[in-house]
């Protein structure tokens, strides 16, 4: 199934790894209420450790996507843009 | 169960549940209930998003953030993944004297194995209860070496209730790690654990929450440090790595949480925000002093704690044990718990465990009970002296 974001065609999907599927999820929250949009995404292998959680967004939305988490003192793990 | 059911046993748990807890229990059960965190596909997303909810409907309840909110077995697993988590080497310990023995236990196997050393400090007196006298005793048993304060807000077996704003904030002005046991508070009335200074709060989903039974709950204060881990397993995270990742809340939640019960809980929560917290402490307040009126003008029956009202009656009939007492009720379908309520120091203090009576009799009261129940109840017990 595609992602909501493959159509956007400013930059493409990026990912914010949180980890847990709670921070995960507390992001996209945080995100919606930013009007960022964003879906929650199983990442597999982050460095060799196994399995993690993370958002996917628009790349076009990356700088803000940073700047919203980090205010929300939401950990993210690694961001890939 | 054909027989018409009185039940005053709330404080073992609520019952029966609301309608809107039981239906999304089973809501939860015939359409969701996948196992969340553990993947990507539809039924598991919307099983992590229902436990979600529950972890911001808790943290919004009582002041903490839903990352903080860790769903355990029950409370008494919370209270040993705090208490054994947090626990310093030989360091000292301060327990209430109205603890539950879910406090008392795992503070006293740290204590037998000689991890540390324990005190119990004078959360009840017969003769005064003020914030001035409990603060006293506390501070004259405190030490370099004392770490960690763990008190039960509400007793389980009286409506006694501790002043934890200001315990906690002696405990945050010392550097004491302070633990709260609202497992007969939470839903009684409001809990912050913010205002309150509270390290580590936990409670149960199936008491005063009204959600259902398999469920507990430890939240972690913003600033609080991460215990250690009581059991580790798989907990989705990081699965390839030999040990639990360190943060909550799936840190402390190896194996798969109780989805079905924590779905209902949020129905639960609900339910007490629409009805209000001090609504229903208000209404169990007047069952109390209902029966209070009844029952202190016969001869034969003791109440304890009498000055304290609220959800929890205890009392005794004389010339029958607490068990004797709990038969007859049973015969004609009241339903109250008899004995010692496992609270060896809560009996200890109010005396019941050296009494004739085998412990006592609790009648603890919830949203559903009335004051017929009351009024069926108190002629029961004049009945039995007559």
């Amino acid at each position: 199934m595609p992602d909501k974001f493959d159509s956007d065609r400013s930059g493409g999907v990026c990912t914010a790894i949180t980890g847990s599927m709670t921070n995960a999820m507390k992001a996209q929250k945080t995100l919606a209420v930013a009007a960022i949009p964003s879906s929650v995404k199983k990442v597999n292998s982050q460095g060799g450790r196994g399995c993690v959680y993370g958002v996917n967004y628009s790349c076009a939305q990356a700088r803000n996507v940073r700047v919203v988490l980090e205010n929300a003192n939401i950990k993210v793990k690694q961001y890939i843009d | 169960m054909k027989q018409k059911i009185i039940y005053l046993d709330n404080a073992a748990t609520t019952f029966p549940k609301p309608p809107s807890v039981c239906r999304e229990t089973y809501r939860c059960m015939t359409q969701y209930c996948g196992n969340p965190g553990r993947g990507a596909h539809p039924v598991a997303m919307e099983s992590a998003e229902k436990v979600y909810e529950c972890r911001t409907l808790l943290g919004d309840m009582f002041g903490s953030q839903p990352e903080n909110v860790c769903f355990t077995l029950n409370t008494t697993y919370a209270l040993n993944m705090a208490i054994k988590g947090l626990a310093k080497p030989n360091s000292h310990i301060l327990i209430g004297n109205m603890d539950h023995n879910s406090t008392l236990r795992p503070v006293y196997a740290l204590k037998s194995a000689g991890v540390v050393e324990a005190e119990v400090f004078e959360a009840y007196s017969d003769t005064d209860n003020s914030t001035d006298r409990i603060l006293s005793d506390i501070d004259k048993r405190v030490r370099k070496d004392t770490k960690m304060l763990i008190c039960s807000h509400s007793s389980n077996i009286c409506s006694y209730t501790l002043p934890i704003e200001e315990i906690g904030r002696y405990c945050r002005d010392r550097g004491i790690i302070f633990i709260v046991d609202a497992a007969q508070s939470a839903g009684h009335t409001v809990i912050d654990m913010k205002k309150m200074n509270i390290d580590i709060l936990c409670m149960p989903a199936h008491k005063g929450l009204y959600g259902p039974q398999g469920c507990g709950i430890m939240i972690l204060g913003e600033n609080t440090e991460t215990p250690k881990t009581l059991m580790e397993g798989g907990n989705g995270v990081n699965s390839l790595e030999y040990t639990m990742n360190d943060e909550a809340p799936e840190r402390f939640e190896a194996g798969t949480v109780n989805t079905p019960a924590i779905a209902g809980l949020c129905e639960g929560i609900r339910f007490l925000s629409e009805y209000g917290t001090e609504n229903i402490a208000m209404h169990e307040k007047q069952l109390w002093d209902r029966t209070f009126d009844y029952l202190c003008r016969i001869p034969e029956v003791k109440i304890y704690a009498p000055a304290y009202s609220g959800p929890v009656f205890l009392f005794n009939v004389k010339g029958y044990t607490s068990d004797e007492v709990g038969s007859l009720l049973s015969e004609d379908g009241i339903c109250v718990r008899t004995g010692y309520h496992c609270s060896a120091l809560g009996h200890r203090t109010l005396g019941t465990a050296e009494e004739d009576f085998n412990g006592a009799v609790r009648v603890s009261f919830g949203f559903n009970n009335t004051e017929k129940d009351v009024d069926i109840l108190c002629k029961k017990i004049s009945e039995m002296v007559r």
